[in-house]
């Protein structure tokens, strides 16, 4: 089937796509650039690098710009949507969405009214079963925002490895903390995985933090074929 | 081992993960032991049981070591399984547990007489557990048949569920409704959980693989009550 992935550049779009790519024809990325900081819908950090990341998977990608106001973003996927299909013929979506209901029930109603295929792969799968899909298959993943306590600034840049993802789940046990960040508490970037062509160098950045709250900014990026 | 029956259109697609795998989870948390299979395979499994379901010897004797079956849900748009309804005939014979999610739900209440009804509704909703705290007679032989079911809904008189469809089901006759609910503000109240009168068939509307696992647990002790 000829589908479309809702990305992000975050691991879970990695997952997904690489999901997607085993029985599928993954024709583009789509990826929302929202205003809105603090958007349920749409993963914000970074999302400028996603036109980066198209180029190292070699798939195109669709762009949109949302204000992220609530119900005007859901207008800016259906014509996301809309333009994936008149522009690469896709018959359905895959997102890498877990466990919102949120996320899900907006884009399962915009496919639908769209007439196309809505998939979501990852769908209840357990935070850390999805965490360690994401390393075996080797992604190379980096936090680039932290939104809880106790997360300190030394997490943003982080890679995602096994001694980290033992620090998560003691974490998620001690203060109830979603290790895959399902929750909005972690927001990652992958910057390598087995689809890449060429791989993404961090040239510079940037950390914002306060009070358990921060972002790795990456105003600057370059690709090295592998 | 419960089977897990794929309703999805293609065997192992995409929507396996989605529909099937979420259910698989549950169990496995619950150390039950399941079997994925797609809906087509269903005449084979139990065929080579060589059930006999008409006529002088009919039996319902059942495969040595399944202990329940669930029919798991679809997409929005796969109503394949509707086209097949004939590979499901069966399921009226045999004596163990079954669950349908969804279309599952659709099918068993086929099956059993009931009808398909045209009804959309995506995404969290309320329901109404019919429990003993409006009783009336019929609701509390109901209860008293199945107290177990209705604790799961604690004492709440609206529970939420997470629904995914454009079709429903009406409630068989041998079937009673557990819980309904209300497709939108002014329609009528509709079947959201319906289980046979004398078999532990049950049917569920919504999806208790994503809010109110308890149903599936509740299910997988029914199927393998040494747990």
């Amino acid at each position: 089937m000829k589908l479309g992935v809702l990305f992000s550049g975050g691991k879970d779009s990695f997952l997904a796509l690489h999901r997607g790519m085993q029985d599928n024809d993954i024709r583009c990325l789509i990826t929302l650039k929202s205003q809105n900081l603090e958007s349920y819908m749409f993963h914000t950090p970074n999302i400028h690098l996603t036109h980066y990341l198209s180029q190292a998977v070699d798939i195109p990608l669709v762009t949109q710009r949302t204000e992220g106001n609530k119900e005007k973003e859901l207008k800016d996927l259906e014509t996301a949507f809309k333009r994936a299909k008149e522009e690469y013929l896709i018959e359905g979506i895959i997102t890498g969405t877990l466990a919102s209901t949120y996320q899900s029930t907006r884009v399962q109603s915009i496919c639908r009214d769209q007439g196309l295929w809505c998939f979501n792969p990852l769908w209840m799968k357990d935070p850390l079963e999805n965490l360690r899909t994401a390393l075996d298959i080797g992604l190379e993943v980096i936090i680039v925002g932290i939104y809880a306590y106790p997360l300190k600034e030394n997490l943003l840049g982080r890679a995602i490895d096994h001694e980290l993802l033992s620090e998560l789940m003691e974490m998620e046990d001690r203060y109830s903390i979603n290790p895959s960040g399902e929750g909005g508490e972690i927001e990652t970037l992958v910057i390598d995985g087995p689809m890449f062509r060429s791989r993404l160098k961090v040239l510079r950045y940037e950390k914002h933090y306060h009070n358990y709250s921060g972002v790795m900014e990456i105003p600057e990026v370059e690709l090295i074929e592998k | 081992m419960i089977i897990l029956v794929d309703l999805c259109r293609q065997p192992g697609s995409l929507h396996n993960d989605e529909f099937v795998l979420p259910v698989k989870r549950v169990f496995k948390r619950m150390d039950i032991p399941t079997y994925p299979m797609h809906f087509s395979q269903l005449p084979a499994l139990l065929g080579s049981h060589e059930i006999q379901t008409k006529g002088e010897g009919a039996t319902s004797e059942r495969p040595t070591d399944v202990m329940g079956i669930v029919l798991c849900g679809t997409a929005l748009m796969d109503k394949e399984y509707l086209e097949h309804l004939e590979l499901f005939e069966l399921l009226k014979y045999l004596n163990y547990p079954i669950l349908g999610i969804c279309a599952g739900m659709q099918i068993l209440s086929v099956l059993w007489g009931g009808k398909i009804i045209d009804e959309l509704a995506i995404g969290v909703q309320a329901f109404r557990p019919i429990s003993e705290k409006y009783p009336c007679e019929e609701i509390m032989e109901n209860y008293n048949k199945d107290p177990g079911l209705f604790e799961i809904f604690g004492k709440e008189k609206y529970c939420k569920a997470y629904h995914l469809h454009t079709l429903s089901a009406t409630c068989p006759k041998e079937f009673h409704i557990i819980a309904d609910y209300r497709p939108s503000d002014i329609g009528e109240k509709r079947p959201a959980l319906i289980k046979h009168t004398t078999k532990k068939v049950y049917g569920v509307l919504f999806h208790p693989e994503v809010m109110n696992n308890g149903i599936l647990e509740y299910f997988g002790r029914l199927c393998i009550p040494a747990l």
